[in-house]
């Protein structure tokens, strides 16, 4: 069952360079329970997409200009406030940032009983202490009354998933949750996300640019490039058999862990430019496939020669990228 | 192994101290001193690459920036080409400073916003007007954007005008610009689109084959140290708990923090390999202002015993292994073959 | 992501415009104005003693503001006390703006005792009221318009100061700065390079907001005879003088008055906007 679905989503922003296209058609469906990467590198989109699902797209700069977004059959652009925060939750890379630093942590936590459920400062904060520890804070009774900077990253980060998790919500949308902590911290917040998805039975959309995070977390990946989805599938199918240049050139990125360490294959060139981007196919100028086609139409998403049909790239020339790199 | 003595390091580091003065809240009084560096020893031969791993608050950057000279060092020698780096004279310290460079991690905040491109690599020069002639500077300007992957029309840029990657070779031009023979990469491609990285990696390669240079590679991501090192030390709470080749740390880790580290990363084709299991360690990196007695690991350690909260483990061989800093070094290196 | 492509849009542009006009017809007055029309400072004429605005006096001559207790055009004695006073704010703001900076900057950069000493100082600055500072320092030295500069630059200074602190102490940390460390620059270079470049900006807001309060307070100081001498026409001396006529010659005072007022409100206006468009952190000075 689809809970989420994306269509022809744009968003665009008034900077003083012109107005960019930060989102530019975006299509994706999440299925009820299903967990999601939306992968990206800076300039991708993929921030923004979450913020358009939120309702918090930056104003006055930023403006959805089209497309839809339903939620259980009801449509999140033109009404239904009231589903985010309760029924949508999101988890922010920075979790100082996003607590209030003059709150004690278990009334900010308690604040979300008092507020949606009306709940008394009692009940809230009962259920505040019950929700810390299931997000693993040691010693919950005693931390229901620090503030957020007496908490470490990791710390903070579980208060954040606790206020998320406050109302069971059906859709958590954590944007880089990780990447602002230490390799053994990120370790223990992906395995409690992990571990919270499966209780919950909620559905989970991970952001990140890190393809490694989500490997063994994921059901599926959308990547995104300069505000277009330009391949999406399973992850273990997108990982293997990538369909778009971009896919496999990231892959290529990465050094191994194990393995001889042979010299990078970089892609080529610097991150889209959204104020000029090129003609037709956005990654063109990276491109060791293009030629004129892509310069002269705009690539969409179809289903890969040969690969299952959940499979698909936004490439005029798939069948180079699979051979050449399998 | 050759029998002949080998040639001196080119920068030997030991037992460097470096802390930081503690204030009270309210008076600003020196209350106590944090200890960011509690000892710590290391070479790095013409040449070579140490990558130095961590996590913040391991002290990793406060090393490099001792080194360099941005800390003061409160003891410990570092011989930087037969200099001892913290009894130098200042006029001296000018012309080593010559020969040991940094590249810095964020390619935003390293760059003057308001000097082009073409003054902020020339700046070298002006502080050490031997190494290029005035009206060199320009010429030589863009032999430098040339050799680092950038247009050398590109000169009379402002930062801004670059994407992240270009900025962070724009850094790296500079810190070669005293033809130095160290060089000290701080989080160097930490702040790094993945795509990109891959690209700054590749031209610290090729700078390093061209030019002979040495790298003190610091980073908190394991496969990209691995990537560029021929040794890697692993610090942790202002120690290095295990070093060794590359080879031997990535393959047989003996100390349960490295494992762990090693373990934490993710991997980005798991069903590749047999299933391995996930060490998860709790807790977070204890402050190093208050940090735990004996063992700086044992609070988050699964086969830390009472020895370990009185005894420092050293680091030093044991048995036949690399040195780790772990009284339990031996039975993890039997547990893990 | 956002970040990326999200920009400052530019703030206050028609605001700008408005206040960079005003100041330009006011300067283009005090510089060629005296020129145009002179003035003669000890000139008396009897006849055409406190004649009101629009009034074609006994030389032929047409006193489109009046004339004051002595027959003296006001148009023309305003036009030299524009002088008198951009001259003293601009003064002034020098020697405020480069005492406050060198203190400022060597308080942020060097930072320890020395902050504390220099700051202190600022402290006490800020709580000993500059109008008694003043009446102290007019006394000891005599009224005068090099004084009067003196007297507003100690009264001013802290501001700068305080200013050029805040951006020594966000600058002397940056990479790009420990980057020119590494480099072996020393410590004249990293401040003149470095962090005097930073504080420019920010300094200038400041300078175009402080002129205001200056020119005020210039006006002030010679209305309670404290500033300019008599012989000086400043604008605070010229609506000193008709104090005493308010009830038949209100021009003499009013006039200037509106003068000094609209011109003290367009550079706050330009001020607040120059603010806002380059350095929104400094909205609480």
């Amino acid at each position: 069952m689809v809970l989420l679905s994306v269509r022809d989503l744009r968003v665009e922003f008034a900077t003083s360079g012109g107005v960019v296209t930060a989102v530019d058609g975006a299509s994706f469906d999440v299925g009820a329970g299903e967990t999601v990467a939306l992968l990206g590198e800076s300039g991708s989109g993929k921030s923004v997409t979450a913020q358009a699902i939120l309702g918090i797209v930056p104003k006055p700069a930023g403006r959805v200009t089209g497309g839809s977004i339903s939620y259980d059959g009801r449509d999140l652009l033109t009404a239904a406030k009231g589903l985010r925060g309760r029924e949508i939750a999101m988890v922010f890379q920075d979790p100082l940032s996003s607590l209030n630093p003059v709150f004690r942590v278990g009334a900010q936590i308690g604040e979300m009983f008092r507020r949606h459920r009306g709940a008394s400062r009692r009940e809230a904060r009962a259920a505040a202490l019950d929700l810390m520890k299931r997000v693993g804070i040691p010693a919950a009774s005693k931390r229901l009354d620090d503030y957020p900077h007496q908490f470490s990253g990791g710390m903070r980060q579980r208060v954040m998933i606790a206020m998320a998790l406050a109302l069971s919500p059906r859709l958590l949308i954590a944007d880089e949750p990780t990447t602002a902590l230490d390799v053994t911290v990120q370790a223990q917040i992906m395995d409690l996300l992990t571990r919270l998805q499966a209780e919950e039975g909620m559905s989970l959309v991970l952001i990140t640019h890190d393809l490694g995070v989500v490997a063994g977390v994921a059901d599926r990946v959308i990547l995104m490039y300069a505000g277009r989805v330009v391949e999406t599938g399973s992850l273990r199918e997108v990982y293997e058999h990538s369909g778009h240049p971009y896919t496999s050139g990231l892959m290529a990125s990465v050094p191994a862990l194990d393995g001889p360490r042979d010299r990078l294959v970089p892609i080529q060139g610097a991150p889209p430019d959204l104020l000029a981007l090129p003609s037709g196919c956005s990654f063109r100028p990276r491109c060791q496939y293009a030629d004129e086609q892509c310069a002269e139409a705009e690539p969409v998403l179809r289903q890969l020669p040969d690969r299952p049909s959940t499979h698909q790239a936004a490439c005029h020339h798939p069948e180079g990228v699979l051979t050449d790199v399998h | 192994m050759s029998t002949e003595s080998p040639p001196p390091p080119l920068l030997s580091v030991r037992d460097l101290q470096t802390s930081f003065p503690m204030r009270s809240a309210v008076l600003r009084r020196t209350v106590g001193q944090i200890q960011a560096v509690a000892g710590v020893s290391f070479d790095i031969p013409a040449g070579g690459t140490l990558g130095l791993v961590g996590e913040s608050g391991s002290g990793k950057s406060t090393v490099a920036r001792t080194i360099i000279g941005l800390e003061e060092a409160r003891s410990g020698s570092i011989v930087f080409d037969g200099d001892e780096l913290t009894s130098l004279p200042k006029a001296s310290m000018r012309r080593v400073r010559r020969q040991l460079q940094m590249i810095f991690q964020d390619p935003y905040a390293s760059l003057n916003p308001r000097a082009t491109v073409e003054q902020i690599i020339a700046e070298a020069w002006q502080i050490h007007p031997d190494v290029v002639p005035r009206n060199r500077h320009r010429a030589e300007v863009r032999d430098l954007l040339e050799r680092v992957g950038l247009n050398p029309d590109h000169a009379e840029r402002y930062p801004h005008q670059f994407s992240g990657g270009q900025r962070q070779r724009i850094g790296i031009a500079r810190a070669l610009a005293l033809r130095p023979k160290l060089v000290i990469c701080d989080e160097a491609v930490s702040a790094l689109d993945v795509s990109v990285q891959a690209q700054v990696l590749n031209l610290l390669e090729d700078l390093r084959r061209d030019l002979g240079l040495a790298y003190l590679f610091i980073a908190h991501d394991l496969s990209v140290v691995r990537h560029i090192s021929d040794r890697v030390a692993v610090m942790y709470l202002g120690r290095i708990v295990e070093t060794a080749s590359q080879d031997e740390l990535f393959t047989r880790p003996l100390h349960p923090y490295t494992q762990a580290l090693l373990s934490a990363v993710p991997d980005p084709k798991p069903w590749d390999k047999p299933a391995r299991e996930q060490i998860i360690i709790g807790g977070d990196v204890p402050s190093p202002a208050d940090p735990p007695s004996g063992c700086g690991f044992r609070t988050r350690c699964w086969k830390a015993e009472e020895t370990c909260a009185h005894d420092v483990p050293e680091l030093t061989t044991r048995l036949e292994l690399h040195p780790a800093a772990c009284h339990f070094a031996t039975e993890l290196a039997g547990a893990a073959s | 992501m956002a970040a990326a492509v999200r920009r400052r849009t530019r703030a206050g542009s028609a605001r700008i415009r408005f206040g960079f006009a005003v100041i330009a017809v006011y300067v283009v007055a005090a510089v060629i104005g005296p020129w145009l029309f002179r003035y003669d400072p000890v000139g008396t004429r009897t006849a055409d003693r406190l004649k009101p605005p629009f009034t074609r006096l006994s030389d032929g001559s047409f006193a489109i503001f009046g004339t004051d207790q002595v027959g003296q055009d006001l148009f023309a004695q305003m036009l030299q006390g524009a002088r008198i006073s951009i001259a003293v704010g601009l003064a002034t703001l020098v020697l405020a703006g480069t005492i406050g900076v060198t203190i400022g900057l060597a308080a942020g950069y060097f930072g320890g005792r020395l902050d504390g000493v220099l700051m202190r100082l600022a402290d006490i600055q800020l709580a000993f009221p500059s109008i008694l500072l003043a009446i102290f320092i007019a006394a000891l030295l005599g009224p005068s318009v090099v004084n009067v500069v003196i007297v507003l630059a100690v009264a001013n200074w802290v501001t700068f100061a305080r200013v050029a602190r805040g951006q020594a102490l966000a600058t002397r940390r940056r990479e790009f700065v420990d980057a020119s460390r590494t480099l072996g620059a020393g410590t004249w270079r990293l401040i003149t390079r470095c962090v005097l470049p930073a504080c420019i900006a920010p300094v200038l807001v400041v300078a175009t907001v402080e002129i205001g309060h200056v020119i005020l307070a210039e006006a002030s100081l010679s209305f309670l005879g404290l500033g300019t001498p008599a012989s000086t026409p400043s604008w605070g001396v010229t609506i000193a003088n008709g104090r005493n006529y308010l009830a038949d010659a209100w021009w003499i005072s009013t006039i200037p008055g509106i003068a000094l007022a609209f011109l003290v409100i367009s550079l706050g206006v330009l001020g607040d906007a120059l603010r806002d468009r380059y350095d929104p952190r400094l909205r609480s000075l």
